[in-house]
């Protein structure tokens, strides 16, 4: 035994004393509290009259704004301040904010804008606020258009506001077409229309000379595709959205073609095909004409689908003895059934994001609009009435449009939307009677 | 008191002097010597002749089998077969779906002036809208092209005498614009819930997607719907193991240990932090917030916490936050320290609805005892979107 050996036992025995006492203190940290409990509605927020920087631009202000706070509003999300509860207004664009007076009327977010109009051209800036926190909430933006398009302005406005607090993708800045009815029920007169997404900006692209159904918008929304009976039998036809001019899309003898639906590339269209009573699907390759059998099935398959990676085919077919959805790759080859509820199920719509697949559902006498996952699971019933059918998805996947025909001899379509999580089902007003929507994708 | 500090001061001079003194009888300095064998070698004749008289063993007697383990083992449960789609059943051979060849014309609906003007003819004036660079494809009614700007700083100023001025944008000439037909542009979007219909039984009509004639009437061969899918309860779940019962009885007894060393109740301990990312152990830490303390201040800011604008997958995140609060209780600062379950663009819009929640709730007060200040001047929330989530 040495003094040394000593010394480092010593040392070690101080060591173990000293860890003991500060055990305790190192193990307490900061207070750690655990939310789990959120609410769930929808945001209060304020939206004065934008600023009219000159007196031409006076209307478009109060305009603008107005159409921003209906998009808003719109989604169910928020809820917005009527402007009597207002204590304090915004005098100039660059103005401070006086976040108290925001503050007392509960505002979570406050919206503030300006615009300048010069002949046709109208500039229109706009900023967002987090009340709460006192703080800008990102970047104002800017966007300058002709006088004719504010509308538009102020959906880029609202899409923009939406996009920067909910995190989803704009859809404001979109349009739908639809089939405009007139007429009574046994002899319904239809022609394609288009609007925007809210039901404003309406205006008719064919006559009623033929009936028409289905159409749906190219990717990038340059091309509506759309069935006609315009020769007595239903087939496919191709409009160019710049001057409206018409085309056959495919000429098959015998056959009839319907149910089109452009793949993601915007080059090749999957449709039905009717031929001797069996329908089946196909994809057509627009440039070469190319036509390529996917099902060759005794039963009727339609519908049909693309996922947005153009790598899966959704369609129905009543193959197993009544209509069910099914998944099967865009060459085709073996497809698999994904619906599994009780009833029958149509029109599959895959959704923007590659998520879910929307459909229409009939069990005991009701339609239903409802989503699904690709692999069959977590199946959703959105919507219930007389009859719902024919889903269509916002371009950012969190609204679906449909339309919603109403009972009886004087019962008529109209078009509805709803939330993905099955909230804020509301009529979307339309001049007459509409059916079939298809919405676009997001304007540029 | 005495008699116990007697004990104490005994008991840590026997240690100290155990430490000093002990050495002298127990400690030793020499490593203790390599214990050496004699071995001797031998021919492998030898080793052959040494094992030859052992006794045989039977060859013929069963080898011992591997015995499986006394515990019970999970037998994993079949995942459900993927559904294959029977072929098809034949289609009996019937009329194509036959259209209304001759719509009526509709009176009320004159066809001559309903000749669709352009979506959205191209306007011949110049258009000045900044254009988004890398877009060619023309929108559907050549709508034109609305790019946006940045407006200036987003340093807006909390004060009112920092006021930046906007910029504006220099007109693009290559936008056309898109005159809108106002006759034909009602400016007012009215929206109305409306109830569903009643359904009746015998008026409810058969599923026929207009986007699609009719499909006629078949022979309905049984419905085979798919194999159920895979869902969590039909997972092979093994059987919880046994519970070693050494590590539940130290955890008893730390249990047991923090319980008596607690200055206060349970609740009142501060929490660890839940995901590694948070807490300061080198802080110094006050008296710890008690459960009455930790559930007011959830109820403080708890009915602040809005979830109910934020998108889909924000819905999923969780968020963990440091905030920082000074001592009359107002907030300092709030920053994110962790998150879970979604994307980081998901989480900043998660935590912006959570911070709009500690702000607003601490606008009033956070409640919180003053004489705990070096308690809970640093705080970790977590914000838990599982029992609200939106669907």
């Amino acid at each position: 035994m040495t003094l040394s050996h000593s010394l480092t036992r010593l040392l070690a025995l101080g060591a173990l004393c000293l860890g003991l006492t500060a055990a305790p203190i190192a193990a307490q940290t900061e207070p750690h509290i655990t939310f789990s409990d959120p609410v769930i509605e929808p945001m209060p927020y304020a939206v004065p009259d934008f600023v009219a920087e000159n007196a031409e631009a006076a209307q478009a202000a109060h305009d603008l704004a107005r159409v921003v706070a209906d998009d808003l509003t719109g989604t169910g999300l928020f809820r917005e301040i009527p402007s009597a509860a207002y204590i304090s207004g915004i005098a100039s664009f660059d103005a401070p904010i006086a976040y108290a007076d925001w503050q007392a009327i509960n505002a979570q977010v406050l919206i503030t804008g300006a615009v300048q109009a010069s002949g046709g051209a109208l500039s229109v800036k706009f900023r967002l606020f987090d009340v709460a926190s006192g703080q800008p909430l990102g970047e104002g933006l800017q966007f300058n258009g002709s006088a004719s398009s504010w509308r538009r302005m102020a959906h880029k406005v609202a899409d923009a506001a939406y996009s920067r607090i909910t995190g989803e993708g704009p859809y404001f800045d979109s349009r739908v077409v639809f089939v405009s009815e007139s007429g009574p029920k046994d002899a319904r007169q239809k022609r394609l229309a288009v609007m925007d997404y809210d039901g404003a900006n309406v205006q008719y692209l064919t006559d009623s000379a033929s009936i028409v159904l289905a159409p749906r918008f190219s990717p990038n929304g340059d091309r509506i595709l759309f069935t006609s009976y315009a020769t007595g039998f239903p087939r496919i036809y191709v409009m160019n959205t710049a001057d409206l001019s018409t085309r056959v899309l495919d000429e098959q003898p015998g056959s009839m073609t319907f149910a089109p639906r452009f793949a993601p590339d915007g080059r090749t269209v999957v449709f039905s095909l009717e031929r001797d009573g069996n329908s089946d699907i196909y994809t057509l390759d627009i440039d070469s004409g190319a036509l390529n059998q996917l099902t060759n099935a005794p039963s009727i398959e339609t519908a049909p689908s693309f996922s947005p990676d153009g790598s899966q085919i959704v369609f129905e077919s009543d193959r197993s003895g009544a209509q069910q959805i099914y998944v099967m790759p865009a060459t085709g080859g073996e497809p698999t059934r994904i619906s599994s509820g009780k009833g029958k199920y149509g029109t599959p719509v895959w959704s923007p994001r590659g998520d879910l697949i929307a459909f229409t559902k009939i069990a005991d006498g009701r339609f239903y609009i409802g989503v699904i996952r690709s692999d069959s699971t977590e199946e959703r019933l959105l919507t219930a009435s007389f009859m719902d059918e024919g889903p269509t998805w916002a371009p950012n996947g969190r609204v679906i449009m449909f339309t919603r025909e109403s009972e009886g001899a004087t019962g008529s379509a109209t078009l509805y939307s709803v939330d993905v999580s099955g909230r804020n089902l509301h009529q979307v007003t339309t001049p007459g009677p509409a059916s079939d929507p298809a919405w676009s994708p997001l304007l540029p | 008191m005495n008699k116990g500090l007697l004990i104490s001061g005994l008991g840590h001079l026997g240690l100290v002097l155990w430490a000093l003194l002990g050495g002298w009888f127990t400690w030793t300095t020499e490593t203790p010597a390599v214990q050496v064998a004699q071995v001797s070698l031998i021919t492998t004749s030898e080793f052959d002749a040494m094992t030859s008289a052992a006794p045989k063993v039977d060859d013929t007697a069963p080898a011992p089998q591997l015995q499986p383990p006394a515990t019970k083992t999970p037998k994993p449960k079949p995942r459900p077969a993927p559904t294959t789609p029977k072929p098809a059943e034949p289609k009996p051979a019937e009329p194509a779906p036959t259209p209304d060849p001759t719509p009526t014309p509709d009176a009320a609906a004159p066809d001559a002036p309903e000749v669709p003007p352009p979506v959205a003819p191209p306007s011949d004036t110049p258009q000045p809208i900044p254009v988004q660079p890398s877009e060619k494809a023309p929108a559907p009614g050549a709508a034109e092209r609305i790019a946006s700007t940045p407006v200036d700083s987003t340093d807006q100023p909390k004060t009112a005498d920092t006021a930046t001025p906007a910029q504006t944008d220099t007109p693009s000439p290559d936008s056309q614009p898109v005159p809108e037909d106002p006759a034909a542009a009602p400016e007012k979007t009215v929206t109305a819930v409306v109830p569903d219909a009643k359904p009746t039984e015998d008026n409810a009509p058969q599923l026929a997607p207009t986007s699609s004639p009719p499909p006629p009437a078949r022979p309905k061969p049984v419905d085979t719907p798919p194999e159920p899918t895979k869902t969590a309860d039909t997972e092979a779940t093994p059987d919880p193991a046994p519970a070693d019962t050494s590590a539940a009885d130290q955890a008893a007894i730390d249990a047991a240990l923090a319980d008596a060393t607690a200055p206060d109740t349970a609740a009142a301990t501060p929490e660890p932090s839940q995901t590694g990312s948070g807490g300061t152990g080198d802080q110094p830490i006050g008296a710890a917030l008690n459960s009455g303390e930790v559930d007011n201040l959830r109820h403080v800011i708890g009915p602040f916490w809005n979830i109910g604008s934020l998108s889909t997958e924000a819905t999923r995140v969780t968020v963990t936050m440091r905030v920082q609060v000074s001592q009359d209780q107002k907030i300092l600062s709030v920053e994110m320290v962790d998150f879970t379950g979604g994307t980081a663009e998901a989480a900043k819009q998660a935590f912006e609805a959570a911070k709009r929640a500690v702000y607003r709730g601490a606008s009033k007060g956070l409640g919180l005892p003053p004489d705990k200040y070096d308690t809970w001047k640093s705080m970790l929330f977590t914000f838990d979107t599982s029992q609200g989530r939106l669907r």
